[in-house]
């Protein structure tokens, strides 16, 4: 496709600089435009989901089976009347809710899709992802304090205490896959965890060579840390609505509001990618090759058209690994009832924190034992 | 049945020693005895049932107060958690100044019943030591389960069509 | 700018999700710690003991099932029972095992209804849905038989309105053998969910001396350790004629408010079935009798035995009076010690009705449990002690 893009230019004799420029940001618009949608009917899975584990129906009024109801819900929300209250710092009021969803999309052109979809192929991928996922906490203290309510102001601190406690261990557990992967490249640990263990018949599996063997302790890390980063049960402590109405985000309606949602639910799913991308193998297949090689490779002969399809399996694999790991999360929240706030720092400085020490120990000894 | 009388014969006699006079009534519907004290008593008299009786009641279900036409009823409804007895202690007011001593120091559940007290029946209690209205909203005029009581607050002229 | 105030006053109600209804509480904040709280009361003030001064004793009835809304039938037998006892109404005993019967189911629904909340106020969602599922198939015989869902307006002076329906008991004895299953479920969700455990064990003790102080009475109190169960001992309606257990724990914390509870819904489950087996004259499809409502009170009527009547008597809805005098009645409620206080003075209408419920008490002890604890933690004690709004109100 590249290429593609670049012939065009060449072909309308412009300077191929502007072509890598542009490339990104089409491919980074286009990558989080089609998420944004992803990410709605997200909202729609969530709500079914609880249905089917609370014995409910669900949404079944709008659409098909309810299949548009975050559809009415969405367009609901932005012809809402904007509500400010007397009191709040407007331009804090109005940043807050910016400074909370940006960080999470520019994520999306973080993040390897496929072998060829991926917007900013970075150096140090991880570490970038890392340091502005962080971004968004100053978001929720932002709204908290803008909002010139109490209940906010509580979410606010809440939420940041929450994230600054909780983000050394999952850095701690990233720290593992860059050990591991000895880079910081998101498509380099992908690749690095393709293979299998040895070259055997059923052993070469990539299956075998996911981070998430030697990364165990890791992986339960970061996937426990990451449900605190974006404010899930057992972590929705900022927004907790039995205690604080609805947290930093009580005062805020109409499109502020439905860009917190969309936020929420955008940070929900990117996480999952990561995580799937980190320790699952990412866009890789669980074999040893590509179904659609083994099947097609004896008729098509067309590089380009059978590189399009692999890249289609590769999508379709990270999808089914990432919606695994939104099923378990939603799983979780229709489960757990939600820790208090000192339990919280407890759970993360005297249990997570010597944990992912000890999974860094465990994977730096295991690099030493089979180097790469 | 034999427990209370039981419980009656050794009150009485204690009580007596305390220079305390009362009446004891066997109330006709149930078995709960009735006592009726004098109003400048009570405090001794309640004291003396949660600590020096035989029978320690150590529960106070609810203080109440009836509007009589010649005069005003507060009643003590006393359980003791042990053998389930129930008392009711009462102990009439005047008209022109229903006032009592407060309770509250030797039952905390007394504190809200009383300020109850306070707000719907108008009933002062000496000591208290946070006698406001509780159900209504503090600037109510009138206490309103008196039976003398007019509904002719202006916020209630909708009401009287 | 102006400085930051050490301590925060924050307003929790009247609207808010975690107060159940409409209660105020002021919070003195150091951070998330407690300092001092003070609820305020009175949103929901109906003015229920006036009302019965102007109403006749037939008219009141139907307004007592609103004190409080999650146990009608026990208001109901509360003001029933004082009337009765003015009145010198004897109840039938096919009347006193109906009122049983319905109480004892209301316990339970009463008691769902608190198990989904009260884990709502934790933060875990799906119990709600799961004890409003199980509520569901109770309110539904409950309005199969009474006709309502919620206030049933169901006894009256001097027994029942009605016998069960056909097949009624039989529903009834079904959803007895399904409930202690689903109970089972309930405790493999909760009970030893690590999380549950950490926001409930050792949170909001209620001591033995606390508790006798401030009036706690019903599940609160029995968690405390301490054996209080009108419904044994002394034992009104015809509880003694059954066989259960007063349910007690001893530390008064959450966690031991919640097991109470679960452990009296199994406890009236019992009481229900055993009820069924005894009813006098049998189940409505055979009944012996063939007119059960012939109006005697003989013990061995040619017609009908005292036994298997509804009503003592038939009363004069209009012009009923009972004779001077007044009583009081204790009933072992769901939430506690419900008593109704009847003052008569010989006329249509009740001189003074006078009511002393549970939810009253529990929450003037609120402050008292959550001063020094977390704010998160006041939620888990509020729920714990199983408040009803109407009924601290009235």
């Amino acid at each position: 496709m590249y290429e593609l893009y670049i012939k065009i230019f060449e072909h309308l004799s412009i300077p191929t600089v502007f072509a890598q420029i542009s490339w990104p940001m089409f491919l980074f618009i286009g990558i989080a435009a089609t998420l944004v949608i992803v990410v709605i009917f997200l909202v729609l899975l969530e709500r079914k989901l609880l249905a089917l584990f609370t014995v409910r129906k669900g949404p079944n009024r709008v659409g098909p089976n309810g299949f548009f109801q975050t559809f009415a819900d969405a367009i609901k929300l932005l012809f809402k009347e904007d509500i400010m209250a007397t009191n709040t710092n407007k331009i804090l009021f109005t940043i807050a809710p910016i400074v909370f969803f940006a960080p999470v999309m520019v994520v999306y052109g973080l993040v390897p899709f496929s072998e060829n979809l991926l917007a900013i192929n970075a150096a140090a991928g991880l570490f970038l992802i890392l340091a502005i996922t962080s971004i968004s906490t100053i978001g929720i203290v932002l709204s908290g304090w803008a909002s010139n309510n109490k209940y906010s102001l509580l979410g606010g601190i809440r939420g940041v205490a929450q994230a600054i406690s909780y983000e050394i261990p999952l850095v701690l557990a990233a720290v593992g896959i860059c050990v591991l992967a000895e880079s910081m490249n998101l498509p380099t640990i992908v690749q690095w965890q393709s293979g299998g263990i040895v070259n055997n018949i059923f052993l070469n599996w990539n299956i075998f060579s996911w981070n998430m063997w030697p990364a165990a302790l890791g992986l339960v890390v970061f996937f426990i840390c990451s449900l605190a980063e974006i404010n899930r049960i057992p972590f929705d402590l900022p927004e907790a609505e039995s205690e604080l109405v609805s947290g930093y985000n009580t005062e805020y309606s109409g499109m502020k509001f439905a860009l917190f949602f969309l936020a929420e639910y955008a940070a929900l799913f990117i996480i999952c990618v990561l995580i799937s991308v980190l320790f699952f193998g990412g866009y890789l297949s669980p074999f040893n090759d590509y179904l659609c090689l083994l099947i097609f490779k004896n008729f098509i002969t067309n590089k380009i058209i059978l590189n399009l399809l692999v890249n289609i399996e590769q999508i379709a694999w990270l999808m089914l690994k990432t919606y695994f790991i939104i099923f378990v999360i939603m799983w979780i929240r229709a489960t757990l009832p939600r820790l208090r706030t000192d339990q919280l720092m407890n759970f993360s400085w005297k249990f997570l924190l010597p944990l992912s020490l000890l999974n860094l120990f465990i994977v730096a000894i295991y690099r030493f034992l089979f180097p790469l | 049945m034999e427990k209370i009388s039981v419980i009656k014969y050794q009150t009485l006699k204690k009580l007596k020693n305390l220079n305390i006079n009362c009446e004891w009534q066997k109330s006709d519907t149930n078995e709960t005895s009735i006592i009726i004290v004098n109003a400048n008593h009570i405090r001794n008299i309640i004291e003396f049932f949660k600590r020096e009786s035989d029978v320690k009641f150590d529960i106070l279900l609810s203080v109440s107060s009836v509007d009589f036409p010649e005069h005003f009823e507060v009643s003590y409804h006393l359980l003791d958690s042990v053998f389930k007895n129930q008392i009711i202690i009462k102990a009439s007011l005047s008209k022109e100044n229903p006032t009592i001593e407060s309770i509250a120091g030797i039952y905390s559940a007394a504190n809200w019943h009383e300020r109850e007290n306070y707000d719907l029946m108008g009933i002062k209690f000496k000591n208290h030591p946070n006698l406001k209205r509780i159900l209504l909203t503090d600037n109510w005029q009138g206490h309103p389960l008196r039976k003398d009581y007019v509904q002719d607050d202006e916020r209630l002229i909708w009401n009287q069509r | 700018m102006q400085t930051l105030a050490k301590q925060m006053k924050i307003n929790v109600g009247p609207q808010h999700p975690g107060t159940h209804g409409v209660l105020r509480l002021i919070i003195e904040l150091e951070g998330e710690v407690i300092k001092n709280l003070e609820p305020v009361i009175g949103y929901l003030h109906r003015g229920i003991e006036k009302l019965a001064e102007s109403r006749t004793y037939y008219q009141y009835l139907t307004m007592v099932d609103r004190v409080d809304y999650l146990s009608s039938f026990f208001n109901l037998a509360s003001f029933c029972y004082a009337v009765e006892s003015i009145a010198k109404i004897k109840v039938p005993r096919r009347a006193e095992y109906i009122r049983v019967i319905t109480m004892e189911l209301n316990r339970i629904s009463s008691h769902l209804l608190w198990l989904g909340t009260f884990l709502l106020d934790l933060g875990a969602t799906s119990p709600l849905f799961y004890t409003f599922r199980d509520r569901e198939k109770l309110l539904g015989l409950f309005e199969e038989l009474a006709g309502a869902r919620l206030l049933y307006n169901f006894y009256s002076f001097g027994g029942v309105k009605q016998d069960f329906p056909p097949n009624w008991l039989n529903k009834v004895k079904k959803l007895c053998d399904e409930l202690p299953v689903l109970f089972n479920e309930y405790e493999a969700i909760i009970t030893k969910n690590p999380i549950f455990l950490e926001r409930t064990k050792g949170i909001g003790i209620l001591t033995k001396k606390v508790a006798l102080d401030y009036g706690i009475t019903g599940p609160n109190l029995r968690a405390s350790g301490v054996e209080t169960d009108l419904r044994k001992e002394p034992g009104y309606s015809v509880y003694n004629e059954f066989s259960f257990d007063v349910c007690t724990r001893q530390n008064g914390d959450c966690y031991d408010r919640y097991l109470i509870r679960l452990d009296e819904m199994r406890q009236s489950i019992d009481i229900v079935l055993q009820a069924i087996e005894k009813l006098p004259g049998g189940t409505p499809d055979k009944l012996l009798i063939k007119r059960p409502n012939c109006g005697c009170s003989e013990e061995n009527c040619k017609y009908c035995g005292f036994d298997t009547l509804l009503t003592e008597k038939k009363i004069n809805l209009v012009n009923f009076k009972p004779p001077k005098g007044e009583a009081t009645s204790l009933i072992e409620a769901p939430r506690g010690i419900t008593s109704c206080y009847v003052v008569s003075d010989g006329t249509k209408n009740p001189y003074r009705v006078r009511w002393r419920t549970p939810s009253f008490s529990n929450v003037q002890v609120l402050p008292e449990l959550a001063k020094g604890s977390l704010y998160s933690d006041l939620m888990a004690i509020f729920g714990s002690l199983d408040v009803v709004l109407p009924e601290v109100d009235r």
